[in-house]
């Protein structure tokens, strides 16, 4: 479980949060919306660590933002699986190696590796470009091995920031699709968009963002 | 898989920066050999010294009616000065026996009487042969009654102190201003190539990779440049070591020691600073370049 507790963050030149109190189940797919600078990816990079509230804390199963160590943060993104907007992935390494990474660094065998990155790859559909480089794909192919890299250390959570913004709507429709089949199988999905045509129909919950601060219920139906 | 991957980086880092490795190596090359060189040439004058040292003798000479109960004496005293190493009595016949080795000549054909007198051959030990301990031993042996006179070479030792000196002063100056410029060098292309690789190392650090993991292809590539540098000194070193030798046999009829050994400390030197270099310096430029988000 995740847990924002008044969580708020100061920036110097731009909308941090404001007061943020926010939950997030186990298994639950979670649809964060709102324009850009509404404060969506400083959700995220709060859950992961990559910065501290101002005030305020945030819980992510049993890390704390108020006492956690360098190390226990190296610990805490091993259990979670990221996916950027940029798709982050290293150009000059093959599918199978990005896919990978996330299993070297946790100094898993070759052989458990090897098996797990190609029923993966499968599984997404990617298993003929294994072998080749990440820079020589297309953009949903990309974000599909963000995601297969995301996903192959088992974490409890995915946090997706905005995976759909560098991708044509077929594209963006197959990377969402692929989300919501991993969360059906039990690990909860953090998806930041401000593709509201995307996600109009899905049934999943909603959180609507605004200038740093979560909107209440009423302000939702407001601002539809 | 770790490893095997850590490697990769490593071989990917030195191909992708390598007119920069290239650089440092021969920078590496050219220094190490230079600072071998002259280690090995300090050291030389150094084990000259220590012999020098070990060689050095205080001669004191006995006063002629000095008696055998009186040498008894003066070895006693002697025995109380710790500085002294041993000391050997030469008699007035020996004495005559070393003017007819040295000279040819028997002291006896020349006079009718022998005039060298009895002596002592003193010797320090070897880290108590400077100026200072020598003129305090030789001014505690005068004291003793029976001594005619002391001689030993002070000039010599003051001369061989003060150059020894310099020489040491200068080596250990230039020493030090090659190691740093090989640390620079080193830590220069390890700075180029971890801020080409900082969107990766970021991405790394996101993934949860610890430090190990993303410093040890820095610090492979750093010692890949000190051993390829080590083995590029050990290579000029090879080669001025045989124009040395020739030079030495056409000149002098001399033929030098081997030097083999040399060859293998400049690999281990190169190697050694090499992984100083970059991993004192990766820390710091990881810390710089892979903060932000790229």
């Amino acid at each position: 479980m995740i847990k924002f507790s008044n969580v708020s963050v100061d920036y110097p030149y731009s909308e941090g949060l404001t007061d943020v109190n926010v939950e997030f189940k186990d298994k639950e797919f979670t649809l964060v919306l709102g324009p850009t600078g509404s404060g969506k990816s400083t959700l995220l990079r709060l859950i992961y660590m990559d910065i501290y509230p101002s005030s305020g804390r945030v819980d992510v199963q049993k890390w704390s933002s108020k006492k956690i160590t360098a190390r226990k943060i190296k610990k805490l993104r091993r259990n979670i699986g990221i996916v950027f907007q940029d798709f982050r992935l290293i150009e000059n390494l093959s599918v199978f190696e990005n896919v990978a990474l996330p299993l070297i660094i946790n100094g898993y065998s070759r052989k458990y590796i090897k098996r797990k990155v190609e029923a993966i790859l499968d599984e997404i559909g990617l298993l003929d470009s294994i072998r080749q480089k990440a820079g020589t794909l297309s953009k949903g192919e990309e974000q599909r091995v963000a995601i297969a890299r995301a996903v192959v250390k088992n974490p409890f959570v995915i946090l997706a920031d905005e995976p759909t913004g560098n991708l044509d709507p077929d594209s963006s429709i197959t990377v969402f699709n692929l989300l919501r089949k991993i969360n059906k199988l039990g690990t909860a999905v953090i998806m930041a968009t401000h593709d509201y045509l995307l996600i109009k129909d899905a049934p999943n919950r909603k959180i609507l963002m605004d200038n740093g601060k979560i909107l209440k219920k009423q302000e939702i139906e407001k601002n539809a | 898989m770790r490893s095997f991957y850590i490697l990769k980086q490593a071989i990917y880092n030195i191909w992708s920066a390598r007119i920069p490795v290239i650089i440092a190596i021969i920078t590496i090359g050219i220094s190490l050999s230079v600072l071998v060189g002259i280690s090995e040439i300090a050291y030389k004058v150094y084990s000259t010294v220590e012999d020098i040292r070990k060689e050095f003798e205080i001669d004191i000479f006995l006063k002629p009616e000095t008696s055998s109960f009186q040498r008894e004496i003066i070895e006693r005293k002697l025995n109380n000065i710790h500085q002294i190493k041993s000391y050997k009595f030469i008699s007035k016949e020996d004495a005559a026996q070393i003017f007819f080795e040295e000279f040819g000549e028997n002291i006896f054909d020349i006079l009718t009487d022998n005039p060298l007198p009895s002596s002592y051959k003193i010797k320090l030990y070897g880290e108590m042969t400077h100026v200072e301990i020598v003129d305090n031993v030789a001014n505690r042996i005068n004291k003793i009654n029976g001594i005619d006179e002391i001689k030993y070479h002070n000039d010599l030792l003051t001369l061989m102190e003060k150059y020894f000196l310099i020489i040491m002063i200068i080596g250990g100056s230039i020493i030090f201003v090659l190691l740093l410029a090989m640390n620079i060098f080193i830590r220069n292309t390890i700075k180029l190539s971890v801020y080409s690789r900082r969107r990766q190392i970021f991405i790394l650090q996101l993934l949860g990779s610890g430090k190990i993991f993303l410093k040890s292809p820095f610090i492979i590539e750093g010692l890949f440049e000190g051993l390829i540098g080590g083995l590029f000194a050990a290579t000029i070193l090879y080669f001025l070591h045989n124009i040395a030798n020739e030079t030495a046999i056409y000149l002098f009829n001399y033929n030098l020691k081997n030097v083999d050994y040399l060859w293998s400390i400049s690999i281990a030197v190169g190697g050694i600073i090499g992984v100083f270099a970059s991993s004192t310096s990766v820390n710091k430029f990881i810390r710089i370049f892979a903060k932000n988000d790229y």
